[in-house]
């Protein structure tokens, strides 16, 4: 008899759920980091939903696999995430967990940006000693406006493939995208050119890609070691090292911990500059245009 | 290259036929005429056969621009040049190393939580002590299915006891939301029933797993759970098992002695919180179950019913740097059978409560509440495990640890329990937990 009031119980649950089910026409997209549900947005126009599984001022390492983001890879039909191991700590879970067929790493619908671009600072060990690295090199590649663009047209025929009676609109928004887009970055390197050659000190290892892009040096990093939060002792060391190069500002991400910067800042007249780092990530950067408008506003202000 | 090359061959050409000419008598001038005519014809025919090729050159070599422009817009750039080799395909494999040292006012040889038969093992030893070392490997097995292997190594006094905790393969492709699990596994009952006991937030188990389920129940068997196709998570589940471990015993029913049914339903409220609740049931038959010191044998049905609830919160979503996790479970044991050869049926109870909070980067402190009841029992002799005598099991627990990254941990932690009559046992332990290998994969 108590089996049956269960039984019954869990049917009655079952029925609530599946009477909640929409049905999805547009393609669903499940977005790991908030500037590819952006850039998906530009090539799937109204012809995708968008679930974007983190925010700009969340840390894309440290997200737990909660049970929303389970639910929402259940029914997606792409997955569109960084990869280099960024999410190793909660996307093979989901993918688990979710066991959606359509999006298991192999799958048409599954897709990872670092694959279409060339990595920067593949390590030539790997030891955890030395921190949380990355083997597949960083995978911080958003900050680069230039990577958007092979990202775009692979994940273009993603879509295109999936979404096969819709692939020539999403081509032809491609191709709108790369005009616009490559013109815009022609105007941020035109604007950022005072950027060239300024040294500068920066959180963590998110900055390589737009550090080389804008043609700024990165002397060194606040963190020890990749993750590792900086002591106030590790900083006065690192402040003396580092004197000689006159480093102009730091970059912080804006979910990260600020205090060592604003360590720096006190102590060294060194001013932090919180960036963007994604989509979000500050009240200025909202969409994937203003992401780099907004990066190299905060970086020119911190020049004057 | 090519044009150079083909000028020096018409050039070459042009003076060979010019020696032939020399030679010649005047008298075979209008022949030699009509062969230079002849020869600037060709010569014309060969220039502009050059010109062809040259044109056809650079047409090549824009096309090879363009294709490799192409190439590099959509090819995978292959980043990472690591050699193929039959260990590419390695499971992710990863190693959790723990120690402990402890200090007990009570010897925990002897514990007891009064009132119930335990399956497992009690707090820990005194002194210092290696935990379990745990072995994992995972990897996907095909498209289809993954494949789990956990094992783990105990030493117990100069032995090195090997036990199996998990071994089993889930699919990862079935239609409809639906996931099925077969081998041997944890079961998905209650809220920490499934987590490696190294993921916990406390150096032990609360109370009420240790006394219902010895820790964790986990046995053969099959699962199969079905994900709702809504925003809200909602996951539905039965298993079936075995019978072999704890409450469990003997394989009863012809080898199907463990049933369970469960429901989770989880969301988030707003960015800075989550949750995760639910409700499970476990029907468990054993047949001739020897537990304790004093080796009480049981035959008969437990049920073991549990509500949880689990609440985190993290400032925007992020814990990195802050959080608080909230944790709380109830507990139903339903008994009924043959104790020691005396008829037994009655109901008890367990709960616990948790709250953790990380207040910066690595570090983390937390306070745990557990509560027990057992239900009466007739005044016997062979059910004296059984006899609380009134006691209701208690105990405060508080922690404090440091994560020095995701990858390990120290943790000292301090307990008031009072799980036997009399007074209350005063432990303290210091633990180090340490995962090698692959990153281990936690789940909520």
């Amino acid at each position: 008899m108590k089996n049956i009031r269960i039984v019954s119980a869990i049917l009655g649950l079952c029925s609530t759920a599946l009477l909640s089910t929409s049905a999805f026409a547009a393609v669903q997209v499940f977005a790991c980091e908030p500037e590819w549900a952006a850039l998906a947005k530009e090539i799937g126009g109204a012809d995708v939903e968008v679930f974007a599984a983190t925010t700009g001022l969340q840390d894309p390492h440290q997200i737990q696999a909660r049970p929303s983001l389970i639910a929402r890879m259940r029914g997606a039909d792409v997955a569109i995430c960084t990869g280099a191991e960024l999410e190793t700590g909660w996307l093979p879970l989901l993918a688990h967990q979710a066991a959606n067929a359509k999006v298991q790493p192999g799958a048409p619908g599954y897709f990872e940006a670092t694959k279409y671009v060339q990595m920067k600072q593949l390590p030539t060990a790997l030891d955890r000693s030395l921190g949380d690295i990355h083997a597949s090199g960083n995978p911080h590649i958003q900050t680069d406006p230039r990577n958007m663009l092979p990202v775009a047209a692979a994940f273009t025929e993603v879509l295109a493939k999936v979404d096969g009676a819709k692939a020539e609109a999403y081509r032809s928004r491609l191709a709108a995208f790369q005009t616009r887009w490559t013109a815009a970055i022609a105007g941020w390197e035109t604007l950022a050119a005072p950027l060239r050659g300024v040294p500068v000190l920066t959180q963590h290892k998110s900055w390589v890609y737009m550090v080389e892009w804008l043609g700024m040096k990165d002397i060194a990093q606040l963190e020890p070691k990749p993750g590792l939060a900086p002591s106030t002792s590790y900083l006065a060391e690192l402040l003396d090292k580092v004197a000689a190069e006159k480093p102009r500002m730091t970059l912080v991400a804006a979910y990260e911990d600020d205090r060592g910067s604003k360590w720096v800042m006190d102590h060294a007249k060194i001013p932090a500059v919180t960036m963007p780092f994604t989509v979000g990530g500050t009240p200025d950067a909202e969409t994937l245009t203003a992401l780099y408008d907004a990066s190299i506003q905060r970086l020119l202000a911190a020049l004057k | 290259m090519n044009r150079t090359l083909c000028r020096a061959m018409s050039l070459a050409f042009v003076v060979t036929t010019s020696g032939v000419a020399h030679a010649a008598s005047d008298t075979d001038l209008t022949d030699i005429r009509k062969q230079i005519d002849a020869l600037t014809q060709r010569q014309a025919e060969d220039t502009r056969r050059i010109q062809d090729l040259e044109a056809a050159l650079a047409r090549a070599e824009t096309q090879h621009a363009a294709d490799q422009a192409k190439q590099a817009a959509s090819a995978p750039v292959v980043a990472n040049n690591a050699p193929t080799s039959a260990g590419a395909f390695n499971p992710a494999i990863n190693g959790v190393l723990d120690g402990k040292l402890g200090v007990f006012s009570r010897d925990p040889s002897n514990y007891a939580i009064a009132g119930f038969p335990l399956g497992g093992e009690g707090p820990g030893q005194r002194g210092l002590a290696l935990g379990e070392a745990e072995l994992n490997a995972t990897a996907n097995v095909d498209d289809l299915f993954m494949g789990s292997l956990t094992m783990s190594l105990e030493q117990d006094g100069g032995d090195t006891e090997v036990s199996l905790e998990e071994a089993f393969i889930q699919t990862l492709s079935l239609p409809g939301g639906l996931q099925a699990t077969a081998g041997k596994f944890l079961s998905d009952i209650g809220y920490m029933n499934s987590q490696h006991e190294h993921a916990d937030d406390f150096a032990d188990r609360p109370l009420a797993y240790r006394a219902f389920l010895a820790n964790s129940f986990g046995d053969t068997g099959i699962r199969m759970t079905w994900l709702a196709p809504t925003i809200t998570y909602i996951r539905v589940g039965g298993e079936v098992f075995r019978g072999d471990s704890f409450p469990a015993a003997g394989a009863a029913n012809r080898g199907f002695g463990a049933h369970s049914a469960y429901v989770r339903v989880g969301d988030d409220l707003g960015t800075d919180f989550s949750y995760q609740t639910g409700v499970s049931w476990l029907w468990t038959d054993a047949r001739g179950r020897e537990t304790g010191a004093l080796s009480d044998v049981f035959t008969g049905s437990t049920d073991v019913g549990i509500a949880h609830l689990v609440v985190k919160w993290a400032p925007n979503g992020n814990p990195t740097q802050r959080n608080v996790k909230f944790q709380a479970e109830v507990l139903r044991n339903h008994l009924n059978g043959d104790f020691n050869g005396v008829g037994v049926e009655r109901t008890d109870y367990g709960a616990y409560g948790q709250l953790t909070y990380q207040f910066m980067q690595g570090w983390r402190v937390g306070y745990r509440f557990d509560w027990m009841s057992a239900g009466a029992v007739p005044a016997n002799i062979l059910l004296a495990t059984l006899d609380s005598q009134g006691h209701d099991a208690t105990r405060h627990t508080a922690m404090l640890e440091y994560n020095r990254s995701e990858f390990s941990r120290i943790r000292l932690q301090f307990a008031s329990d009072r799980s036997r009559l009399g007074a209350s046992d005063n432990q303290i332990l210091l633990q180090y937990t340490a995962t090698i290998g692959a990153h281990p994969a936690h789940a909520y």
